[in-house]
């Protein structure tokens, strides 16, 4: 076996195209930011920032309880001054869009993951602001590949909304990236942003990163593990608790139009989730009546699952579960560049079953995000 | 089908079942608004009884969140083990598609055959063919 994965993979033609639905662009340093956050937000953090106060009390972005015990970002995509290739559109554009041919690249950001974290609505909600002109002035218009995922932060959900009517009607705006708190995705502390999205017919983004974040717990479903790869590996909880919950309180029902798309949560779950809970709606139906199909109809047809990080158990197995979860028309290709965890294109693609390939590197995002 | 008369129907009356064995078959006839039907007596999901269930209405598929429209009442056969939700007049499993059905067989009331029962019973007789 171990021989056989040695040998030089066969060329096979490229028969696809790709959409990169997980590119992680970098704010150079935290005070690119500041250039564009409004004069009153910047004198907020900027004489915390500049205190020469303890680091514990100085303002930081909210940071995670747990630490990667390596490096967060692929080695080879820092420079040695520490500067990383995903911050400069260049690289981006050389590194991923140029080597790999792809189409597009949904820029979903790097620095916000954290955000909905953070104790004050206002201040988050304002660098949300600040972050999606930086990225619309020096990442969209400098390629025409780049897409834009814009952040919102639902603290305050009536500013996130009002942040989506800002950019809507914006052609590259092709989704609404919401930072993850301690509420699950289908309850109505969110439906103002899902009210905005559908307006603009933008799917909504959930990407993993705001477990254990300022005020956020581990959002693992027991309880809050030990380890970077407890927690690296019970997200795939948190997407399955998301995906019952924006189905059972009727987020797809009242917005037949709106999709979600899950980022980094595994995928591997969605066959035994969509049997279960189909089960248990054949029992409770009454309880939900406004789930009025199987639920595993509302998963296929609303909710899309990002590629990475590809499981990888053998060809058998991983076909049969792409097989069993619809991946055909829930799957979207994303490499998750520059990160540790990053997924080569041509390792997926040779990966996946040759019928599946052209809608899950392409076909299902294009649709998606309108491309 | 078979004539088999099961009680008189002053002993059905409107939001009652009764649960009869015919031959090896179990079979509840329940009384819905005065209208007379009857069930086979197993659950086509696990083979649990199925007319010991409760016996009630059920909340009608809704436009939108929050919203319970209850109806049916009387209606709806209730699975003691699963809560599976049969309309005791059609015998499907109602709101979902493709679903699960219960055999029904026709109900009828008729005067009683007389050499079955005491001279002088007037009422008529609740009968199931099967």
């Amino acid at each position: 076996m171990i021989a056989d994965q040695t040998q030089p993979q066969e060329k096979e033609e490229k028969t696809y195209n790709l959409i990169d639905c997980d590119v992680h662009h970098i704010l150079p340093s935290f005070d690119k930011l500041m250039d564009y956050l409004e004069p009153g937000f910047k004198r907020r953090i900027e004489l915390a920032s500049n205190a020469k106060s303890e680091a514990r009390n100085a303002f930081n972005m909210p940071r995670r309880a747990y630490f990667n015990p390596t490096s967060t970002a692929r080695v080879d995509t820092m420079d040695d001054d520490g500067t990383n290739h995903a911050s400069i559109p260049q690289r981006i554009k050389e590194d991923l869009l140029d080597r790999y041919d792809i189409t597009y690249a949904i820029l979903m950001g790097n620095d916000l993951t954290t955000i909905s974290g953070m104790p004050d609505p206002d201040l988050a909600a304002a660098i949300c602001r600040a972050y999606n002109d930086w990225t619309n002035a020096e990442w969209i218009s400098y390629d025409s590949r780049f897409k834009h995922s814009i952040w919102v932060t639902p603290q305050d959900p009536q500013q996130a909304a009002d942040e989506i009517h800002r950019w809507g009607n914006d052609p590259n705006v092709v989704q609404v990236g919401i930072g993850q708190m301690d509420i699950l995705a289908g309850k109505r502390h969110y439906w103002p942003i899902y009210e905005a999205a559908a307006q603009y017919n933008l799917p909504v983004g959930f990407h993993v990163g705001a477990e254990s974040a300022g005020l956020n717990s581990a959002q693992t479903a027991v309880g809050a593990p030990t380890h970077y790869i407890e927690l690296q590996t019970g997200v795939i909880s948190i997407g399955i608790q998301n995906t019952i919950s924006l189905v059972c309180e009727g987020v797809f029902a009242k917005w037949p139009n709106l999709k979600v798309a899950l980022l980094e949560y595994g995928w591997t779950w969605l066959p035994g989730l969509m049997w279960r809970l189909d089960r248990e709606w054949y029992s409770f139906r009454q309880e939900v009546p406004w789930v009025t199909k199987p639920p595993s109809e509302y998963i296929k047809e609303h909710i899309r699952v990002g590629s990475q990080p590809l499981e990888a158990p053998s060809k058998e197995y991983l076909h049969q579960t792409l097989e069993m979860m619809s991946a055909e028309k829930m799957m979207l290709f994303a490499t998750d560049y520059p990160h540790w965890d990053f997924d080569d294109p041509n390792y997926v693609m040779r990966k996946l079953p040759k019928h599946m390939r052209q809608a899950i590197a392409y076909e299902n995002a294009r649709e998606l995000y309108g491309l | 089908m078979k004539r088999h008369e099961i009680c008189p129907a002053a002993e059905l009356g409107p939001g009652e079942r009764k649960i009869v064995e015919i031959g090896k078959r179990s079979i509840g006839v329940f009384n819905v608004h005065g209208e007379l039907y009857a069930v086979k007596n197993v659950c086509p999901h696990q083979g649990a009884e199925l007319c010991k269930g409760t016996v009630g209405g059920t909340m009608l598929p809704a436009d939108g969140p929050g919203e319970y429209n209850y109806a049916m009442d009387g209606q709806v056969l209730r699975c003691p083990w699963h809560f599976w939700e049969f309309d005791i007049k059609t015998g499907e499993m109602i709101f979902v598609p493709e679903p699960y059905r219960v055999k029904t067989y026709d109900v009828a009331l008729e005067k009683p055959q007389l050499e079955h029962f005491d001279v002088g019973v007037e009422d008529n007789v609740v009968v199931v063919y099967l």
